[in-house]
């Protein structure tokens, strides 16, 4: 995948965790502009955990909030990384907010350009992409 | 005064019938060397004891600087000057005792030299005008004393038949007064010791034993009785702080060691975990002539409350930092949604310029509540303030909102009360407004707040349009969402009825 202008996230299923009403109507109406399927918004964690056990299959990637109703989103993160579903924060906080584990993950931070926010997520989905391949192999030379 | 005392002094009775005495004659037979000079230091008389001791003659001194009459060594004419400038200059009496030197030997007992000791004693005489015009010396001889405490302390010196003569209970009193002033000295030193703002306290020896602590030490370390007690029995709870290791390195190298901000946890209450402090120490080797450690002088200030100050200008300033990237991203989030509803640059302008007054209002309010909340009469009624008051009645108990909720129930009136002055009950004359609210108290611990927005007299409603708009969605996504509440809107004859329930404290502002 090349990145530049031909870059889509067209049909790309997108999972948002964002509390604060105005951001995740920003977030949402910007994946819409993209051609994206939005997944939420959620903005509680204990109904994106809920969605995400039971339809992680059909996430290609999430956008998730530190700060959401009081409570920190890590966990969420946890689940999503172990599930093998790719991410990114877009919080407010420097990295002073974020779990020690999670400081390196990549950060949107709160405010961002739309071309910003389209190459991260494609990035986001590469990689994943890539880290997944030699294990499809693996399989089936076993 | 009785005469039988010199009995082979002259006395007799003046032409006023006052008893006299030739004083001439009883200085002359003090059995101890006297010698009285001039205020020039120059030498006026002396005693017969005088002469026989410095086996001078009397001629031959009179008249002589007495600093520059003797055979001493310059240090001792140095310190002699120096007492003799002191009972001059301050009108005192001074004592000192000078090192040995030769003196003369009697020829009765083999001549030549021997080294002995002599104390002075020297004390001002004054006029009838009270200016010192004499000065008179006293010699003691004390190499008596001298020898005996040479014995004392074994010294190969023997000791020879003891003559303390001499008028020890003027010395006496001098070496007391001295040391009275030297108590005082000390008492007044140990005054500020103790008073010093700063902790200071002395540890003494190898296993550092407390041997002054001063009240702010005291204070620090909960009054606790460490005197005479090794640190680690004292303060067993900064062993393993690493401050025992620091003092023993301070006394095994002789280095100070200089600290800033060093935190220290206190057990300053029995039964309670120890209490953290920072300071500000010194750990200061107390050194002996030779060189050895004998102890540490330790000074510090406790500079916890400025510690605690920063780290809480830290937390503001990240309070702050948050605060200031969440608004942009909803002005961000506002002038995307704004744009998106596809709308001319002059609508644009004006809609979402309005939507930027209506934030601002209610970070005012806010502000003016210190950030800790704002009252919901009052950001409602900066929302529909602008389209008559007459007309709209806003009726309630006094409602504290957290900041957040402040911040999204403001938007929310704000396109509550837009959407009625374009299509609603203030968009003509005869339109009313009337916003009801109360709070309830359930046994959770909760606010739940409930509101109703009912318009009145305004022209018929449509049905709700079927895309649904920037204001209605951000309604229904703050309501449900982030103030955990429930929503209902009813579009009907006479105007929109908009009623919703939220939940205030029960999530973090």
């Amino acid at each position: 995948m090349t990145e530049g202008s031909d870059l889509s996230l067209a049909g790309t299923r997108v999972l948002i965790l964002e509390d604060e009403p105005l951001v995740s109507m920003l977030l949402e109406g910007l994946m819409e502009d993209f051609g994206c399927v939005v997944f939420g918004p959620f903005l509680r964690i204990a109904p994106a955990i809920e969605f995400i056990r039971e339809r992680h299959q059909e996430i290609d990637v999430a956008i998730l909030d530190v700060n959401v109703g009081g409570e920190r989103s890590f966990a969420v993160a946890d689940l999503l990384h172990e599930l093998g579903v790719p991410f990114v924060f877009a919080s407010g906080y420097d990295e002073a907010g974020i779990a020690e584990r999670w400081r390196m993950w990549p950060n949107l931070g709160k405010l961002f350009y739309e071309a910003e926010l389209k190459t991260t997520l494609s990035q986001v989905i590469a990689a994943d992409q890539r880290k997944r391949q030699p294990m499809a192999q693996s399989d089936l030379t076993n | 005064m009785s005469t039988d005392r010199f009995d082979d002094i002259k006395t007799g009775v003046n032409t006023a019938g006052a008893l006299t005495i030739d004083f001439r004659a009883v200085f002359d037979h003090l059995p101890t060397p006297h010698l009285l000079m001039d205020a020039n230091l120059e030498i006026v008389e002396m005693n017969r004891a005088y002469l026989q001791a410095s086996m001078r003659n009397r001629e031959d001194l009179i008249g002589l600087n007495v600093v520059a009459a003797f055979p001493i060594d310059d240090e001792s004419r140095e310190r002699l000057y120096e007492s003799l400038m002191r009972t001059r200059e301050y009108g005192v009496v001074d004592v000192i005792t000078l090192p040995p030197h030769a003196s003369p030997r009697p020829a009765a007992i083999g001549g030549g030299f021997e080294h002995r000791y002599w104390s002075y004693v020297h004390t001002p005489i004054r006029n009838s005008q009270g200016e010192i015009a004499f000065i008179l010396q006293q010699i003691q001889d004390v190499t008596d004393f001298q020898r005996l405490k040479d014995a004392t302390f074994g010294s190969p010196v023997s000791i020879e038949p003891l003559m303390l003569g001499g008028d020890l209970l003027l010395r006496a009193e001098a070496v007391q007064a001295v040391n009275q002033t030297l108590l005082a000295e000390h008492s007044h030193l140990r005054r500020l010791f103790m008073q010093a703002p700063g902790i200071m306290c002395v540890l003494s020896g190898p296993d550092l034993v407390f041997e002054l602590v001063n009240n702010a030490c005291l204070e620090a370390i909960g009054y606790r009785d460490v005197i005479g007690l090794p640190i680690r029995e004292a303060l067993p709870e900064i062993i393993d702080q690493g401050h025992v290791s620091l003092l023993e390195t301070v006394m095994t190298t002789g280095q100070p060691f200089v600290g800033q901000g060093m935190r220290i946890a206190l057990q300053r209450k029995p039964d309670e975990p120890p209490e953290e402090r920072y300071f500000d120490l010194v750990y200061q080797p107390i050194t002996g002539s030779d060189g050895s450690v004998s102890g540490i002088f330790v000074a510090g200030v406790d500079i916890t409350d400025r510690i605690l100050a920063q780290e809480q200008q830290r937390l503001l300033m990240d309070e702050l930092n948050h605060r200031v990237k969440n608004t942009l991203a909803t002005v961000q989030a506002i002038v995307t949604q704004t744009l998106r509803s596809g709308v001319s640059p002059e609508q644009f302008a004006e809609t979402f310029q309005a939507r930027l007054m209506a934030l601002s209002r209610t970070h005012n309010a806010l502000t003016r509540g210190q950030w800790q909340g704002a009252e919901l009469r009052e950001i409602l009624r900066e929302e529909v303030r602008p389209y008559g008051e007459s007309r709209i009645e806003l009726r309630g108990p006094p409602v504290r909102l957290p900041p957040r909720a402040a911040l999204s129930l403001g938007m929310i009136f704000h396109e509550l009360a837009v959407n009625a002055a374009k299509y609603g009950a203030l968009s003509t004359a005869q339109g009313r407004l009337k916003v009801t609210w109360q709070d309830e108290f359930p046994s959770d611990g909760n606010v739940r707040l409930n509101i109703e927005w009912r318009e009145e007299n305004g022209p018929p409603v449509a049905q709700p349009p079927q895309r649904k708009g920037f204001g209605s969605r951000l309604i229904e996504r703050s309501i449900t969402g982030e103030l955990n509440g429930e929503l209902s809107m009813e579009y009907g004859e006479s105007g929109l009825v908009c009623r919703f329930s939220i939940s205030l404290w029960g999530h973090s502002a």
